[in-house]
């Protein structure tokens, strides 16, 4: 049973952690924003989990490292989700990227529906379409369009030029709007049997 | 749903809008970040005194006092030479939950139960140990979250004491308010050596 979830802002509680090294604090911070770093990792890992958890782990490290020197002049879970991107980006240099696939197979066996799909159907899809852009089109994508960035705080986070941000969400919409597009011909194809 | 030029369709960003901004992360991942941040000395493990403002403050049931001063070497205080007890206390379906708002009215009981000035035993301290993040290593060094089946009884925390003997520490224990509540106290002696 968690001692102080719930209680106390996450200032107060990142001062307990870097103050005295409070575990039951940092459990509490880590119950609140855990799962919105989760998302973010799954979905810059291209859905996998084992690569996830390295990304989550190191982040929490890295940041309870530089806590103490947190100015506060952003929200923590705007904070974490810098330090997660950074932590991706280590991952990716270090060839961990273990969710990479081939081009040719990050397009075949993509699920596509039939008809009008449904809004449960249509998050699948979009969900496995995001997983399956290659990692450099797919960082940019979640940042800019899931997660709400700017091109200019890519651009930073990324240690790209805004203009190449810009280029790869060009290329990984593409890439998303072609993968989504039913195959021509699929519901005649199903429609014969 | 996407259409080919580079600005997003108002469908496009509802449908980008309702992806999931959390999820669950696995349960084995707070503890493994946890440790890996004490292996690191960025955490310590909480060790909460037995005193009046803390069981105000927890929500918890048992009340800590840190081990035995003594065993530590504290020179003002006397030397304790009564064997040492564990007592684990378990929680099953028989287990009375305090009432939605009662967990204060809980938490006083067991704190003066554990502060109590008593001829029979001495509560040095205690834990109580936190749900859902039970990890199990097994001897081939792989890891496996834990959890109770239904119907089957969970440690939840345990007291350290000190008595005169064997029996005196079972009177001690069979005085704790965990048994009124349909809890289950195991005693085991603490190895003196």
């Amino acid at each position: 049973m968690p001692l102080i979830d719930g209680a106390g802002d996450d200032r107060e509680l990142a001062a307990m952690v870097t103050r005295s090294g409070d575990e039951t604090a940092f459990r509490a911070l880590y119950r609140r924003h855990t799962p919105a770093l989760w998302r973010l990792a799954l979905r810059l890992g291209g859905g996998d989990e084992p690569w996830a958890e390295e990304l989550v782990q190191r982040c929490w490290i890295r940041a309870v490292e530089a806590m103490a020197s947190f100015g506060w002049r952003s929200a923590l879970s705007t904070w974490l989700g810098g330090i997660a991107i950074n932590c991706a980006r280590e991952l990716w240099r270090e060839g961990r990227a273990w969710g990479e696939t081939t081009l040719d197979e990050q397009w075949s066996g993509l699920s596509v529906s039939p008809g009008a799909p449904s809004n449960a159907e249509e998050r699948i899809d979009l969900e496995r379409a995001i997983e399956r852009l290659p990692h450099g089109y797919r960082q940019v994508f979640v940042l800019h369009d899931v997660e709400g960035y700017t091109h200019e705080e890519i651009a930073g986070l990324l240690g790209i030029d805004a203009g190449t941000s810009k280029s790869q969400l060009s290329h990984a919409r593409r890439r998303l709007r072609a993968a989504l597009e039913p195959p021509a011909g699929r519901t005649e194809r199903r429609g014969n049997g | 749903m996407m259409r080919s030029d580079d600005e997003l369709t108002p469908q496009e960003r509802d449908a980008l809008g309702r992806l999931p901004r959390t999820a669950t992360p696995p349960p084995g991942l707070e503890q493994a970040t946890v440790s890996a941040l004490a292996a690191r000395g960025l955490l310590r493990r909480p060790r909460r005194r037995l005193d009046a403002s803390l069981a105000l403050a927890a929500s918890v049931l048992l009340i800590a006092g840190g081990l035995s001063l003594a065993r530590f070497g504290n020179q003002a205080m006397p030397e304790d030479t009564r064997p040492r007890f564990a007592l684990f206390l378990y929680e099953g379906p028989e287990y009375r939950q305090p009432a939605p708002g009662g967990m204060d009215q809980r938490v006083r009981e067991y704190a003066a139960w554990a502060r109590a000035e008593r001829g029979d035993g001495t509560v040095e301290g205690g834990e109580k140990l936190n749900d859902g993040d039970e990890v199990a290593i097994e001897p081939d060094g792989t890891m496996a979250s834990v959890s109770p089946r239904p119907g089957e009884s969970r440690l939840a925390g345990f007291f350290l004491i000190r008595a005169a003997d064997r029996r005196t520490a079972l009177a001690l224990a069979q005085s704790c308010p965990h048994v009124r509540y349909g809890g289950r106290i195991v005693l085991r002696a603490i190895d003196p050596t």
